[in-house]
């Protein structure tokens, strides 16, 4: 029996099939279904609605005394490996930070993943995700989670692998009035960690959903989409062939292979040959024309189907998070909601390990680059749009390789960052016809907010 | 002195048979897949320089003991006892392979291999009216050209190579049923290796690809052959399916000033191979004439591959292979002894598995032997060109086999 149930899984399913006289073995196998659903919805004594802001930390026994902390009315869970495991409310977090103790979150006991799905480990890129794993994992998420989660096959690779879309949202079959956020990943190959982190953030929506109200809050009030996996057919060469492969496997027929997919979409497509190149052997080849890969035009199409608020596209490495423009270093204009939602987004990623994202208009804070997907989303769509370059901060660190065991941390570091662009955009967003009065005045325009979009078109 | 002759061929044919580490060597055209085999696909069995000098032609005559790996009912034959030594030189084009062509190296033009091997022993003893042959050869082999980029300023190095060999171990039963039916089984233990590094370096970083397969597996292969009339032989064989295993490791090693980080992969991989099914004849015309066809189908859409547990594309279509070859019979006197001097002609048709490019080989070939008494000395050559990847690759053998018969051929042999 596991702990993740879906919503029908509530209910007394198949009781009238099988009779009312049940086998000893079964009132124990139910009673410990019934255990495990109250612990996972009632967990430590915490109400569903008061869950998300108390947390498990966990404490070095060498700085502080269990006397002082059962002073403070902290709960103790165990004590391990020369830790105290506490459930911790906001105040006390703030009485540790202020006493100068230091804690750490401990995502195992906060819902967060804390291993990689079993289908991804192993393989010669370890615990990552192929394009075959990916598609298992997609599809599991989907028949794990009936009515939060549905995969879309949005399009196909040059070399014929499907792209898939992961949609989470409550009652997800059906379209209905809510902000829409997407989230990209794996548009260049040998970026491996940023598949992991956007195909996590779906998992933890989903696995969270009935024990966190705040997650499930998220899913009632939004669609998340998620493709963490543009570029397959790059990672599939970058997994067999060749680690550091940057492009997809365009033959451009000169002996070069490759477009960079991130330089292919049609918004200020090749507006200078500094930010691409009409150099098909180069690392940052535009492709012959915009949207000339499948791959690019897969997200194009998911965009004309759909309404976003909001995107953020994972990349890897440099702990940066870049908004538009990146094809021009003229600053950016009207677009101060996107610059703040950059700075919470970076403050959130810092609050989890201390990790420091920097953050700014990408032409300026890095180097200048077109026909790339932030720039299309903000440029053509007008909305905030990001561009988060995942750890590590340096070539020397590590550059495009991250070790296994540092996915499920990165995602952790991410996590809230995420979350919190979600609930921005849910905050924000109104429904079609909202505030229209008899004389329609009332209605606000789309064109001064970014933030809020119809959603007259639907559809994956 | 007769018996002591048969037990030192016999001693030294199962010593040659035994011997563990064949060296490498077989026909070269250029395959695109890691686990493809140096040349072509369509490997039946390793044959003699008749053989191959025939057309590739290997299962309708009995010309050496290099039959029980392609059809063992032609040890019935052979004389009584055959042992046949086989040797090898070889020349390929190769043009994508791994990262060759493929992305981050290029070359200019095609890349050649070279190589030179012993790769065959093989002994057929008849006993009691049975045929029992044991033989060792090297049936698949996985080099690939070695490639390096280098730069000293910047620093920056890329070096690519892989190598690999698959033998196989063959123990075969034949015996003439009828008058002028035989038929013949052999149970065949394939072992091998295959390994593959890559290292990217530039300033401060290195990253090292390291990967191995122990490779193993067995299949039956078998066969019968029908003397029609005295100058029309006919056979059919086959190969049945079989899995591949290979026990696999893989590492993925970056290095710089602050991270040293390893992926470690280890699992089974499976390569199905498919069934292969021939039919040949054989017939004599002019006496000093003999004229071979052959066919074999191949059925390659059933091939998969799974990489540490994990299928990768592999989109392959059924093939028909053909060779046709002619041998012309002579003798010549020399040092008051008479020789023997069988010289051959052939033409394979060889088309590749892959569905894309779709691609073939034109081969021709040519051979001599060299016959006194009991002793039998063959040399063949292939000439291969290839038609379809647009790169025009082509290939060279050139094989010498030796083979030594002790008593009497059978009647219709």
């Amino acid at each position: 029996m596991s702990i993740k149930l879906s919503r029908k899984h509530l209910f007394f399913r198949g009781s009238r099939r099988e009779g009312w006289v049940l086998s000893r073995k079964k009132i124990f196998q139910r009673f410990l279904a019934a255990s495990v659903l109250f612990l996972s919805l009632f967990g430590l004594g915490l109400n569903p609605q008061e869950q998300e802001t108390w947390q498990v930390i966990s404490l070095d026994l060498k700085q502080v005394s269990k006397p002082q902390l059962a002073s403070w009315g902290l709960d103790f869970l165990m004590e391990k490996e020369g830790r105290l495991y506490v459930v911790s409310s906001p105040q006390d977090r703030i009485r540790l930070a202020g006493a100068n103790l230091a804690y750490h979150p401990e995502p195992a006991f906060s819902g967060r993943p804390v291993a990689v799905p079993s289908s991804a480990a192993g393989g010669i890129n370890g615990d990552y995700h192929s394009a075959d794993e990916l598609k298992t994992d997609l599809r599991s998420l989907e028949a794990g989670h009936p009515g939060l989660a549905k995969v879309y096959d949005i399009g196909r690779s040059l070399e014929g692998r499907a792209l898939y879309a992961l949609k989470v949202s409550g009652n997800v079959g059906a379209a209905e009035p809510e902000a829409q956020v997407l989230f990209l990943g794996g548009h260049h190959a040998r970026e491996w960690i940023s598949v992991e982190v956007p195909f996590f953030l779906g998992k933890y929506l989903l696995d969270n959903y009935l024990a966190d109200s705040r997650v499930r809050h998220i899913v009632d009030h939004s669609e998340v989409w998620i493709v963490p996996l543009v570029n397959p057919d790059g990672l599939e060469y970058s997994i067999h062939v060749y680690r550091y492969w940057r492009k997809n496997r365009r033959d451009n027929g000169d002996g070069s292979f490759g477009v960079d997919l991130n330089r292919n979409y049609d918004y200020q497509w090749g507006y200078d040959n500094l930010g691409s190149s009409p150099e098909p052997d180069s690392a940052v080849y535009r492709g012959r024309s915009p949207f000339s890969e499948p791959e690019a035009a897969a997200v194009r199409d998911l965009f004309r189907g759909n309404n976003f608020q909001a995107l953020i596209s994972y990349h890897s490495f440099s702990q940066t998070i870049y908004y538009p423009w990146g094809y021009s270093r003229r600053p950016v204009e009207n677009a101060e909601r996107m610059k703040a939602l950059a700075a919470g987004m970076s403050q959130r990623i810092q609050e989890v390990a201390g990790k420091v994202y920097r953050y700014g208009q990408s032409s300026l804070v890095s180097y200048l680059t077109n026909g790339e997907t932030t720039d299309w989303a903000f440029g053509l769509n007008g909305i905030p749009a990001y561009t988060i370059e995942l750890e590590p901060g340096s070539e020397q660190a590590g550059g495009f390789f991250n070790a296994e065991t540092e996915i499920l941390s990165i995602f952790n570091d991410n996590l809230p960052a995420a979350l919190y662009l979600i609930e921005d955009c849910i905050s924000r967003y109104r429904p079609p016809g909202w505030g229209e009065g008899p004389s329609g005045k009332e209605r606000p325009s789309a064109a001064g907010d970014p933030g809020i979009r119809s959603t007259e078109k639907r559809g994956g | 002195m007769y018996k002591l002759k048969i037990v030192v061929l016999l001693a030294l044919g199962f010593l040659l048979a035994w011997h563990p580490f064949p060296l490498r060597g077989q026909m070269a055209l250029g395959q695109y897949e890691e686990e493809a085999p140096v040349c072509t696909w369509n490997i039946f069995g390793p044959s003699g320089a008749a053989g191959l000098s025939l057309g590739d032609t290997m299962f309708t005559l009995a010309a050496d003991a290099s039959a029980l790996f392609t059809n063992p009912a032609l040890m019935t034959r052979l004389p009584s006892l055959a042992v046949s030594l086989g040797g090898s030189l070889q020349s390929a084009d190769f043009f994508r392979y791994g990262p060759v062509n493929t992305g981050p190296l290029s070359t200019v033009g095609n890349a050649g291999l070279s190589t030179a091997a012993a790769d065959l022993a093989a002994v057929s003893v008849r006993v009691l009216g049975w045929s029992v042959g044991l033989g060792l050869a090297l049936s698949e082999i996985y080099d690939r050209p070695e490639a390096v980029a280098r730069s000293a300023s910047p620093y920056y190095l890329l070096s690519f190579s892989q190598s690999g060999y698959l033998r196989t171990l063959n123990l075969s039963l034949g015996r003439e049923i009828i008058d002028g039916l035989s038929l013949g089984l052999g149970l065949n233990l394939v072992s091998g290796r295959w390994e593959w590094n890559l290292t990217d370096a530039w300033s401060g970083v290195t990253i090292i690809d390291s990967r191995t397969r122990s490779l193993s597996g067995y299949f039956f292969n078998g066969g019968l052959c029908w003397q029609a009339s005295a100058g029309l032989s006919l056979a059919a064989v086959f190969r049945a399916p079989y899995q591949r295993k290979a026990a696999s490791r893989s590492s993925l090693h970056y290095s710089a000033q602050s991270a040293d980080i390893l992926i470690q992969g280890s699992g089974e991989d499976t390569f199905y191979q498919p069934l292969v099914l021939g039919l040949g004849l054989a017939c004599k015309f002019f006496d000093q004439f003999q004229f071979t066809g052959e066919m074999t189908y191949w059925n390659w859409s059933s091939y998969r591959a799974s990489l540490l547990g994990e299928d990768v594309a592999r989109d392959f279509r059924d093939t028909w292979k053909a060779g046709l070859g002619l041998e012309c019979l002579s003798w010549l006197r020399l040092f008051k002894q008479y020789f023997d001097l069988p010289s051959r002609i052939g033409l394979v048709y060889d088309p590749q598995p892959m569905s894309s490019p779709r691609s073939s080989y034109i081969n021709f070939s040519l051979g001599v032997g060299l016959y006194w008494k009991g002793i039998h000395l063959d040399l063949g050559t292939i000439l291969g060109a290839e038609n379809g990847s647009g790169r025009h690759l082509t290939a060279q053998r050139l094989a010498l086999t030796l083979t030594v018969f002790s008593g009497p051929r059978p009647a219709k042999g």
